[in-house]
């Protein structure tokens, strides 16, 4: 499976427009960062930490006991973020590995020919799609990536891509997400954790169905595929 | 060349995988975080909590809730997390746990889906608000819904 994925937001596939001009912001941002990088506010209290350095830092969790992972807790600032962050790629590795069996084996037409007939009345998408919809219940890059490359091989138009990313984008990866996140909250709540996860899904796909209605209202399609 | 075996294709897609995780995903990551420490640390969010707050008992909750929701932008772990903290404080009782809970992942995590869903996917800034609208239409329908569950009308 070949996937393109931008490395960093705003680095598409267009190319990033360098800005030579010089405006107000490149006086501030030197500034800024020579106020940041020097550590002339190490060790301020308040406000004033947002513009230290180390305090964006921050520091990685500690374990306080064996129950809890490598990112610990009571870790702040970038580098909890790291921590976090690499936690988050087994996941990623492990559902684009899956994706890439089921894709090689031809698992792409069986899920087209399955959900073909149900995928377009229900979001107006193409049945192929289920695969990104099925990656994104999971992972939001992998649901994400592979909504790119649909588009790419043409396989989504511009208007199934905005309803897909509506899909997505409100209850990303609501599987993965909320069996492993919002796990720490079940053991409290008052009713059976079956249903907020049902209003999750619910929601999603009445949303979905709200952008498709718009989109269908306002847009022509040539308006919509870039 | 001989047929692909199962494993070489598993180990194709997760090679991908850890490309996209490192390229795309961490580095995007690490910004919501640091983000996170600067709204925190000069004290933005505690300052948009106290604004917000009259809003919030339309759902059923204390004024403080919104910092959940405000924590959830950035990251559904930080919402988790503040909502969590909250609980164990004593400012959000277990049926405001429950009603903010759907929302938390409804509306989580839309600073980092900048990069992660619209930027991967490549979508025109100007139908970043369609996106946003429904999305925060989810969030409150599922609010409200979760009330009346648990509240009653």
């Amino acid at each position: 499976m070949k996937q393109e994925t931008n490395p960093a937001v705003g680095q598409d596939n267009t190319p990033v427009e360098q800005k030579n001009e010089i405006d107000i912001m490149s006086y501030i941002n030197p500034f800024l960062a020579i106020i940041i990088l020097s550590g002339a506010l190490a060790g301020t209290q308040g406000w004033l930490k947002a513009f230290d350095f180390n305090s964006l830092t921050g520091d990685f969790g500690t374990m306080k006991n064996a129950a809890q992972t490598f990112v610990g807790s009571g870790g702040t600032g970038a580098k909890q973020g790291f921590l976090f962050g690499l936690g988050l790629i087994p996941a990623v590795m492990l559902s684009v590995g899956i994706m890439s069996i089921v894709e090689q084996t031809g698992g792409m037409k069986v899920a087209q020919k399955v959900l073909t007939p149900i995928l377009r009345p229900l979001m107006g998408l193409p049945g192929c799609a289920s695969l990104a919809l099925i990656a994104s219940t999971q992972s939001t890059d992998a649901g994400a990536s592979l909504t790119r490359v649909m588009f790419e091989k043409g396989e989504l138009n511009g208007k199934e891509r905005l309803i897909f990313t509506t899909y997505e984008n409100s209850g990303a990866a609501a599987i993965g997400n909320f069996i492993s996140i919002g796990a720490a909250a079940f053991p409290y709540i008052v009713v059976a954790m079956g249903i907020p996860f049902a209003v999750i899904l619910i929601m999603k796909f009445i949303g979905a169905n709200i952008a498709r209605l718009i989109l269908n209202k306002f847009y022509k399609e040539e308006e919509l595929a870039n | 060349m001989a047929k692909k075996t199962y494993v070489e294709m598993f180990v194709e897609g997760a090679r991908e995988g850890w490309r996209i995780g490192i390229q795309a995903l961490l580095p995007n990551v690490v910004m919501a975080f640091t983000l996170i420490k600067i709204l925190d640390d000069t004290g933005v969010m505690k300052a948009l909590g106290s604004i917000c707050a009259p809003v919030m008992s339309v759902f059923g909750l204390p004024g403080q809730a919104i910092m959940v929701l405000l924590a959830s932008l950035l990251s559904m772990g930080g919402g988790t997390g503040v909502a969590m903290s909250l609980f164990t404080s004593g400012t959000l009782s277990a049926a405001d746990l429950t009603i903010v809970l759907p929302a938390i992942f409804l509306m989580g995590g839309q600073i980092q889906n900048v990069g992660r869903i619209f930027g991967v996917i490549n979508i025109s800034p100007r139908f970043y608000p369609l996106v946003w609208g429904v999305t925060l239409f989810n969030g409150v329908a599922g609010m409200l819904f979760m009330r009346f569950v648990v509240k009653g009308i």
